[in-house]
């Protein structure tokens, strides 16, 4: 599948029903975003990574089968020029560093920064 | 919950390891949002999924149901429920409700779909472990496909073809005439009992009517009707063994049929015993023949066994095959009652 140039592509991995209700609509609302995949588990989103190229991911840490810092690491590995927003409810200082460390853009807090993540991606967009 | 969208289902079905399909539509009902589980389903229908028409990727012969639900949904305001082929994939069926994106002012679609049929899809655990969920299903449903071939091929194909050269050989002149023309109706009415046969493998029992003790029961006696061996079913704690979970009675049953169908072609077996047993924890079934038995290292693991093994790990269960040339073969399957899905 190819990506337009000008709209986006984003890949949303969290297994939270909470976080994929509210993330769904506001991705959508994105004027630059044109189409939104969703994986609840790292086997999943690897799948989908290899059939589709999203533009961004937004990664959660804790997922049911593997880490995302795993996940985080394999994109950084095989697919460079992916933007990966790190989104975690451990916002710990040492998550923030691993995160930076293995090549993730941003790093949102889910309880504290959640709005900002769509804002966040529609300016990087 | 109070969900803003119904996606409810969608947490069910991931603790309960089905496949849920989820797609929103913008106001050209052309595709915007899909989750993986809908990726992997609709890669078959060859079409670039992002921006594509909803209808793009649903079978020809239902794409007209599923313009008129999301017609009907726009126009009443209303979820409606609507079944439709996968494009590419006429056996697998998919049940979508179709409802108004909420809050929504831009005529936004959510499509939420389970599958409805398919015994690949419901029997197996759609999130299997270590094997790959998607792509354990995609195999099985290959392989059933590719045993439905051969068995139209070798043996419908074959009997019509010969009904087809008899045929030829019709002619009143001849004094054959009659000897031929009812050769030619034998022949036809062999083809009628192979597709009844096969049919009858397809279609699965009603558990909730003959339980999985009276379906095997039932295959048993069909076979005896038939003659091709002696064979007794044995079975203790009949309400333990019609408790198991369906998927787990489904498994249960094919396991027998795939045995029965080695010892019919290969066995050349007298007798055949089935023995079912459950009890708190686990099930166990054993099908012991006295046929000619077969060396295990020596001999390649057909389709038939292979499905049997497959089909006990995807419950983290256990094959047991004890054989040796001349001395039959005894298959046990252990497996465990409760979730443990591997």
């Amino acid at each position: 599948m190819k990506n337009n140039n000008t709209k986006k592509v984003v890949l949303v991995v969290d297994d939270s029903l909470v976080v994929l209700e509210r993330m769904i609509p506001m991705l959508q609302d994105s004027q630059n975003i044109d189409f939104v995949i969703h994986a609840g588990t790292y086997r999943e989103a690897l799948a989908v990574l290899d059939e589709l190229k999203p533009d961004y991911i937004l990664l959660d840490i804790q997922l049911p089968d593997q880490s995302g810092l795993e996940l985080l690491q394999v994109v950084k590995e095989k697919y460079d020029h992916i933007i990966v927003f790190m989104m975690t409810n451990q916002a710990t200082e040492h998550h923030r560093k691993i995160c930076r460390q293995l090549g993730a853009s941003r790093f949102f807090d889910k309880s504290m920064d959640f709005e900002r993540i769509p804002e966040a991606l529609a300016v990087a967009c | 919950m109070n969900s803003p969208i119904h996606l409810d289902q969608w947490a069910d079905s991931r603790k309960q390891h089905r496949a849920f399909y989820m797609a929103t539509l913008d106001a050209d009902s052309r595709i915007t949002f899909v989750n993986a589980p809908f990726l992997h389903t609709f890669r078959c229908a060859k079409v670039a999924i992002a921006r594509a028409e909803f209808t793009s990727l649903i079978h020809a012969a239902d794409q007209e149901r599923i313009k008129k639900a999301i017609g009907d949904c726009r126009e009443q305001q209303a979820a409606v429920t609507v079944a439709a082929r996968v494009k590419n994939n006429p056996y697998q069926w998919v049940q979508w409700q179709i409802s108004l994106f909420p809050r929504s002012e831009n005529g936004r679609l959510l499509c939420l779909g389970e599958d409805v049929f398919g015994e690949a899809l419901q029997a197996m655990p759609q999130d299997v472990g270590s094997n790959g969920n998607a792509e354990a299903i995609i195999r099985a449903q290959e392989e059933e496909r590719a045993r439905l071939g051969h068995e139209l091929h070798d043996n419908v194909n074959q009997i019509l073809a010969s009904a087809q050269l008899f045929l030829g050989q019709l002619d009143p002149a001849n004094r054959e005439f009659t000897q031929v023309k009812t050769r030619t109706a034998e022949i036809l009415t062999l083809a009628i009992e192979e597709i009844r046969h096969l049919s009858r493998d397809m279609v699965m029992p009603d558990f909730k009517e003959m339980g999985l003790t009276g379906s095997i029961r039932r295959l048993a006696e069909d076979l005896q009707y038939c003659k091709p061996f002696d064979i007794r079913f044995l079975y203790d704690n009949q309400r333990s063994i019609e408790s198991l979970d369906e998927h787990r009675k489904i498994t249960l049953f094919r396991i027998v049929q795939e045995q029965i169908k080695n010892i019919i072609k290969y066995a050349r077996a007298k007798h055949v015993v089935i023995d079912l047993h459950a009890d708190a924890n686990h099930v166990r079934l054993e099908i012991a023949d006295d046929g000619r038995g077969f060396d295990p290292a020596a001999t390649r693991r057909g389709l038939g066994l292979s499905n049997i093994y497959k089909r006990t790990r995807l419950y983290a269960g256990e094959v047991q095959l004890e054989t040796a040339p001349g001395r039959g073969c005894t298959l046990i399957v252990h497996l465990p009652r409760n979730g443990s899905q591997p």
